[in-house]
């Protein structure tokens, strides 16, 4: 069992690697949708030995939003959007990959300097530690990715692989939390693809791209080509 | 009885898919209606002394001197201390920018009015549940509900620029309300002492039972440096909501785009419940005799936002941005007096609610200003006090009382903050605290009189933006000063100042703690 949680582990940090370092929507949107099957599978591993019923119908529901159903909604308003490979990022991908590769040690090294010997759930050192650092670094990757990218798409990304990240940690700490609890985070977040999807379509609506780069300039930072200068305000007043 | 409170916006939800599309715009007076009706019973039967007559009535809600009115989310939902006046205060504000929506509707650009008033009140949902929640995940959840909700109002009128505000305001503010979750995770950590011993009160807590009551009463057990690192967190992410000043950012763009009454609500009830966690995280710290630590941090980064609000208020160019840099100055005092403490923090829960009455009112009498003159910019609006007389009078009170003027409640909240500090020996905070609350007084001032006063200029390109920012359709000269399009105001107003004079010993209990 202990090979299976290490093995689901590192695939995770490995799809974080290959989400860096990929520039093509539909590849992400795919790696997320798998992140997101072995982040709801997790949890059952973790509590082997002992399963209840709910959690695994809990786990079954979690695989269908955060694999199938998120990832089909953004692939649904990507094949609106013309342009389906990410812009140039702020920082190039194989740059990219190396920082994912030091967020990974990073972890590793926050995770064996915090003493998380008395927490309750997983059993030995060595999965608890891999654990911690996958979350904390998949929580990086997505900060990272959010950062970075100009794509709208793929900061909805991030936040979901920002998300992931949190989820993993909470199984760390949590325990059992009330379904009632989880169905509501889980819902939170299905609401927020949605509407980050609505305001995607109404950015590649208005914008003709879902590039925001194309919002950034608008605000007087960054200015980059592309923008059309009819914005009423001048620009002392773009102050934030 | 409390969850009536819950239920009613949601079963109001649901009726704005059913309701007939012609009467739609009716539907939020009703719910509101009914939910300040319901939350000032709700508020009375537990302020009551009569207590044997209620424990008759609901037989096994009373505990000690209180009367507990949760019968089925017990453990999730609770209704004391601060939540009771945050959402009386929430309620009333509801119902006097549904009032306002009552004519608003008419005259604005809103094309799918049943998909406004669905999110409309599912946001009024949504911040119900914040205050009433108990359970720490419970109350992010909601947070995170009301920010995803409130992106498609902000999104009505898909002008560029409410585009970009949107999508700014849904992503800055979700992955900081994430940090909050992980702020969660943390405090559930701290629960587990590194010496190994489990204090027996901690045993029994976890994550499934996870309340800020319990918490308040085992805090003083918790891992010190678990407990700070979660208030790190909860800053980040309860501040994002708020509006404190690094992440601030969304907040004027949202502000301005949104439409007006929209506006209102985000200002005076939104902030309130993002305000609530920030009060509510500190609390804990209190408890487990952290509370410097969060003291020194609230009080850097409200400084730090008086700061910012004073440097962009001064020269702003857009009547509603100006409002909301003036929200985020009374973000930065509200964290000012929490941080202070003592008497200060009344002075903060009092400066919360005079501010919600007042910046409410604020923004729908720009929202007048705005159909009216059907631009945002100040220095297109001229001549109000002869345009439109009401709103003028509306809009005056209403500065006076952001700058804190006597007369207005502010005054003595913001004194009373500044005697604390003074005993306190706090020199520095009181001094910036001064300087800030001067400069934003005086550019408010300044664009006060320009607002109201000043000729009309020969304007060149006049109409070249005026689709882009306008809310109002072209139906000639309206009349935007009467019925509906005043009286909210002169409810919010009136109900301020006679807060400010005469504070019911029940409120002022609770208010006290």
């Amino acid at each position: 069992m202990i090979d299976l949680q290490v093995g689901f582990l590192s695939l995770i940090l490995l799809l974080n690697i290959l989400t860096l370092g990929s520039s093509r929507l539909k590849i992400l949107i795919k790696n997320v949708a798998v992140a997101g099957t072995l982040v709801s599978i997790l949890p059952l591993l973790f509590s082997y030995p002992k399963i209840a019923a709910a959690s695994v119908a809990f786990a079954a529901v979690m695989m269908l939003v955060k694999g199938f159903i998120i990832p089909g909604l953004l692939y649904f308003s990507i094949r609106k959007v013309s342009d389906p490979i990410e812009q140039v990022p702020i920082i190039g991908y194989h740059i990219s990959v190396i920082i994912g590769i030091v967020f990974i040690l990073l972890a590793l090294l926050i995770s064996s300097k915090l003493s998380l010997h008395h927490l309750p759930s997983s059993p030995t050192t060595l999965t608890r530690d891999l654990l911690f650092a996958t979350a904390i670094s998949t929580i990086f990757v997505g900060l990272f990715l959010l950062m970075t990218r100009w794509k709208a798409i793929t900061q909805v990304l991030g936040y979901l692989i920002m998300e992931n990240g949190i989820y993993l940690l909470g199984t760390i700490v949590v325990g059992h939390m009330p379904y009632i609890l989880e169905v509501a985070v889980l819902l939170d977040l299905l609401v927020a693809v949605m509407i980050m999807g609505i305001v995607l379509l109404n950015i590649n609506e208005t914008f003709n791209d879902i590039d925001t780069s194309l919002l950034v300039a608008r605000s007087g930072s960054g200015s980059r080509s592309g923008m059309e200068s009819e914005s009423g305000y001048s620009k002392d007043q773009q102050n934030d | 009885m409390i969850e009536l409170l819950l239920i009613v916006p949601l079963l109001g939800t649901f009726l704005s898919i059913l309701f007939p599309l012609k009467k739609v715009y009716t539907l939020p007076l009703w719910i509101a209606t009914l939910h300040l009706f319901l939350t000032i019973i709700n508020f009375i039967i537990t302020c009551n002394p009569n207590l044997a007559l209620i424990a008759e009535i609901f037989p096994g809600q009373l505990s000690g001197t209180q009367i507990q009115l949760v019968f089925f989310f017990k453990g999730y939902i609770t209704f004391d201390g601060v939540s009771r006046v945050i959402i009386l205060l929430t309620s009333f504000l509801f119902f006097s920018v549904s009032l306002y929506l009552y004519d608003y509707f008419k005259y604005s650009q809103i094309k799918n009015e049943r998909s406004f008033i669905f999110f409309y009140l599912i946001f009024f949902f949504s911040m119900n549940v914040v205050i009433l929640a108990d359970h720490l995940i419970l109350f992010w959840s909601a947070i995170e509900l009301s920010t995803l909700v409130t992106a498609p109002l902000v999104l009505t009128f898909k002008t560029k620029k409410a585009v970009e505000a949107t999508w700014r305001y849904i992503l800055l503010c979700s992955i900081g309300i994430a940090f909050a979750l992980i702020g969660v995770f943390f405090l559930v950590i701290s629960l587990n002492n590194p010496s190994g011993v489990i204090a027996e009160h901690l045993s029994i807590l976890s994550i499934s039972n996870l309340t800020f009551s319990r918490l308040y009463l085992v805090a003083n057990k918790l891992d010190v440096v678990w407990v700070k690192a979660s208030f790190i967190l909860f800053l980040i992410g309860y501040g994002t909501k708020m509006g404190i000043a690094p992440m601030h950012t969304w907040l004027a763009d949202t502000y301005s785009e949104a439409p007006t009454p929209v506006s209102a609500l985000l200002a005076g009830a939104l902030t309130n419940c993002a305000y609530l966690g920030i009060y509510k995280s500190h609390q804990i710290l209190i408890y487990a005799n952290a509370g410097e630590f969060s003291s020194t941090l609230l009080k850097i980064y409200g400084l730090l936002s008086m700061f910012v609000a004073a440097i962009f208020i001064l020269r702003q160019k857009d009547i509603k941005r100006m409002l909301g840099y003036s929200s985020m100055e009374n973000i930065g005092i509200v964290c000012v007096g929490t941080a202070i403490g003592g008497v200060a923090q009344y002075a903060a829960l009092l400066q919360v609610i005079y501010h919600s009455l007042i910046k409410s009112s604020l923004f729908l009498s720009v929202g007048n200003i705005i159909l009216l003159y059907k631009t945002k910019e100040n220095h297109k609006i001229f001549e109000l006090t002869k345009k439109m007389p009401k709103s003028f009078m509306l809009f005056f009170i209403g500065i006076i009382g952001l700058i804190g003027l006597p007369p207005m409640g502010t005054f003595f909240s913001k004194m009373i903050l500044i005697f604390e500090s003074f005993l306190q020996k706090d020199f520095l905070t009181m001094i910036f605290f001064l300087i800030f609350v001067i400069i934003v007084g005086c550019s408010l001032i300044t664009h006060l009189i320009r607002i109201s006063f000043s000729k009309q200029e020969i304007d060149i390109g006049e109409s070249r933006d005026n689709r882009e920012s306008s809310e109002s359709k072209n139906v000639g000269e309206e009349n935007f000063d009467s019925r509906f399009f005043v009286w909210p105001q002169y409810l919010l107003l009136i109900s301020s100042i006679i807060l400010t004079f005469w504070i019911p010993a029940t409120l002022y209990n609770l208010i006290k703690h």
